[in-house]
């Protein structure tokens, strides 16, 4: 079913999807054993990436150890170990910024309890914080195109946020929201804003996220 | 401060009457360091007096005309101490009036090797003047020949020149055998010449003669032609000396005069301000001490004796600041701040202080713990990264162009995807220097002291004091925050410096709401 809300009682959901980043190059290694000795491999209990990035270009995935052994600038995530390994450029371990290393994960929140695409909604976003979208743009003649929505708030009473900002780079990273009413399945959810994160306020109860145009950052 | 202008001088006619007419208005530059290309103003048309500065300079390092360095002492003289240099102007001949021109070279008088120029021996063929040979007591002998020459001259000095005197008809009983520096007897040579009765005056633009090397004359010999207006019982000389023949077409052909009206194609190098001790004043605390007591007529005691001291020593780099057009003070002041990463902020007790960021917890600093605040915000401020940082500096006097040193910090762009370029303007003039600031902004410089770390999110806090709390505070004061909770790795924050930025005091409430980064930002 389509997102067709019907402006009476339309029971909206909020969702937001964050893929924030790790820094990896900061981290100790660990080499991996012989024959696969230039791979080198950290815990990363967050689960199977989404993307490894090495000084800002991904690194290609690979379903094997043996493969990651088989080519430079690969990772190989072993979801049983929950380990990630990684080939960097020379078969070397990271050191600090060399390279920039990071890992994705995509945070899920929502503004109620949901499931949309597989996977589960962690629903601690207030119900009544959804933002208005705004986009705009001139004559030809006039540019001033924009695209602007508020900032995404989290509830943080118990304090769950307050050091994964230093665990974790939150900032200028990809952040999809979506809008649909809920339990009419996905087909009814729609994006609203594709954009960046950006400055993060704090406090004893909520976090919130700033975000950014699209055009913000090099895509 | 934002409505202080300066330079706060201006040139007037009243006070040079024969200045530049275009000049009145004008700001008299300040100008502090080493700076080059200047543009001077001519105050004394008919002396040829040009100035560079409102007080004393230190030095005045070259004088250039069209490009061609001028030779101090014998094509221009200096007074520091007014700022002033002066270069003889233009000849100007009158009509019917008699002139001599006189030529003159620095090679060894030398029977073998010197120069001749092309003469006349019928003396009776030109009537309007004769030449001389001049030894060297300054003896006028009439060899009663004249030279082959022409007198070109212009209407005005943005006028095309003609031929005002013509000796250029070649017949026969010409030679080369005028000689310059072929023995003591004629250590110069002159030709007198009559100007037409009517017309004029005319600007001399320059004089043509003939001229052959006999052997080799010194190659780099100066050549020069001079006018004068009389030669006994003295020489009087009209305008200034031409430029060295030698550096046009032809033996020494062509002596080119220099054409100086007010707008004069000059630029100039100095060292500008002195500090009180005589020497080129380039320290930033000196400067602004000498801008609050010597520019604006301050009280030299306004600005905060120890921080004055501190910062003499903690920013060391030196400047240069040319302060030719009128500009707020605040604006300097920006520009100075940003150039060293220091502060002009008033204090209260009623100096203005000179803060910088350093290392170490200041005695004093006050502890605010959790049953302190009534609010508290935490921010990570990911708009204030910087990728890339350009610092100009060194600007050139004349075109107002700097030289850019840019640095740039890899965690920005690959961290944070930051691609943004912060430009700051400075008055530092030496690249080392420029580099070094542009590292500290970024954070990314190899040592300590003045990192600023914009290559990370700014780690900012901002918080209200319970009533009666923080009203001692000002920005660039130190706070210590301890709360059970905040952004951070642990979650908490137990005894962390913040460096205060702004400070709001309600004294309808009592409180105080202060914006603070994380110190160990900030130096």
């Amino acid at each position: 079913m389509a997102f067709e809300p019907n402006g009476y009682d339309p029971n909206l959901v909020m969702l937001v999807d964050i893929e924030i980043a790790r820094r990896l190059d900061t981290l100790a290694w660990t080499q991996a054993a012989a024959p696969n000795t230039a791979c080198w491999y950290v815990s990363h209990p967050e689960g199977e990436p989404s993307k490894v990035e090495g000084d800002g270009a991904a690194y290609t995935q690979n379903s094997s150890l043996a493969s990651c052994q088989a080519g430079t600038r690969r990772w190989f995530y072993d979801a049983t170990l929950e380990r990630l390994y990684v080939h960097i450029t020379g078969g070397g371990s990271p050191t600090i910024a060399n390279p920039y290393l990071l890992s994705f994960h995509v945070r899920r929140l929502a503004t109620d309890v949901e499931e949309y695409g597989g996977h589960l909604y962690l629903p601690i976003l207030p119900a009544d914080s959804i933002p208005s979208v705004s986009s705009s743009t001139g004559r030809f003649h006039e540019n001033g195109t924009s695209l602007s929505f508020g900032t995404i708030k989290i509830l943080n009473g118990d304090g769950r946020f307050d050091t994964l900002f230093d665990a974790f780079i939150w900032e200028a990273k990809r952040v999809t929201v979506r809008l649909g009413e809920k339990g009419k399945g996905d087909a009814n959810y729609m994006v609203i804003f594709d954009g960046w994160t950006g400055d993060i306020s704090w406090n004893d109860d909520f976090v919130e996220i700033g975000t950014e145009d699209l055009r913000t950052l090099v895509l | 401060m934002g409505a202080i202008k300066i330079p706060r001088y201006r040139y007037s006619l009243a006070t040079y009457p024969n200045m530049d007419p275009a000049a009145e208005g004008q700001v008299i530059p300040e100008r502090y360091g080493t700076l080059y290309n200047l543009v001077p103003i001519c105050i004394d048309l008919n002396a040829g007096k040009w100035k560079l500065n409102r007080r004393e300079i230190h030095a005045i390092t070259a004088v250039r005309e069209a490009g061609q360095t001028l030779i101090s002492g014998s094509e221009y003289t200096s007074d520091l101490a007014n700022a002033e240099f002066t270069i003889g102007v233009t000849p100007v001949l009158q009509p019917s009036t008699v002139y001599y021109f006189v030529l003159e070279s620095d090679y060894t008088i030398d029977g073998v090797n010197y120069l001749g120029y092309g003469q006349q021996t019928d003396g009776s063929k030109y009537t309007g003047g004769t030449l001389y040979y001049i030894n060297g007591a300054g003896t006028w002998t009439d060899q009663a020949k004249d030279l082959y020459f022409r007198i070109w001259a212009k209407a005005s000095l943005e006028a095309k020149a003609f031929i005002l005197v013509d000796n250029w008809v070649w017949v026969a009983g010409w030679n080369y055998k005028a000689l310059l520096r072929a023995s003591a007897a004629n250590t110069r040579i002159a030709q007198s010449f009559k100007t037409p009765a009517s017309g004029g005056p005319w600007y001399l633009s320059n004089i043509q003669v003939e001229a052959i090397a006999v052997g080799s004359p010194s190659a780099s010999r100066t050549t020069r032609a001079s006018v004068l207006s009389a030669y006994s019982p003295s020489e009087i000389q009209v305008g200034v000396k031409s430029y060295r023949m030698e550096n046009y077409t032809g033996e020494a052909n062509r002596a080119y005069f220099p054409q100086r009206g007010a707008a004069t194609d000059l630029t100039v190098d100095i060292e500008g301000i002195e500090t009180s001790g005589g020497a080129l004043m380039t320290n930033v605390a000196d400067i602004i001490q000498d801008i609050q007591a010597n520019i604006l007529d301050g009280d030299a005691d306004a600005l905060n004796a120890a921080d004055l001291v501190a910062l003499k020593a903690a920013r060391t780099e030196t400047l240069a600041l040319n302060l030719d057009t009128e500009i707020d003070f605040e604006s300097i002041i920006n520009k100075l701040e940003s150039g060293q990463l220091w502060k002009y902020i008033p204090l209260l007790d009623g100096t203005i202080g000179l803060k910088f960021a350093a290392a170490g917890e200041p005695a004093g600093t006050p502890h605010y713990r959790d049953e302190h605040f009534k609010s508290f915000k935490m921010r990570r401020k990911w708009s204030a990264i910087y990728e890339r940082v350009k610092v100009k500096y060194a600007q050139d006097g004349g075109s107002g162009e700097f030289l850019v040193a840019e640095a740039e910090a890899l965690s920005a762009k690959y961290l944070y995807r930051s691609m943004r370029t912060l430009e700051v303007e400075t008055f530092l003039t030496n690249g080392a220097d420029a580099l070094l600031l542009a590292e500290d902004y970024l954070g990314t410089s190899a040592s300590a002291g003045r990192r600023q770390y914009l290559c990370w999110p700014t780690v900012e806090v901002e918080f209200e004091l319970r009533a009666g709390l923080g009203w001692e505070l000002i920005p660039s004061m130190k706070v210590k925050l301890t709360r059970a909770r905040a952004m951070s790795a642990s979650g908490a924050l137990d005894a962390v410096l913040f460096y205060v930025m702004d400070v709001q005091k309600d004294s309808g409430s009592g409180m105080v709401k202060v914006t603070a980064i994380l110190d160990a930002m900030t130096y």
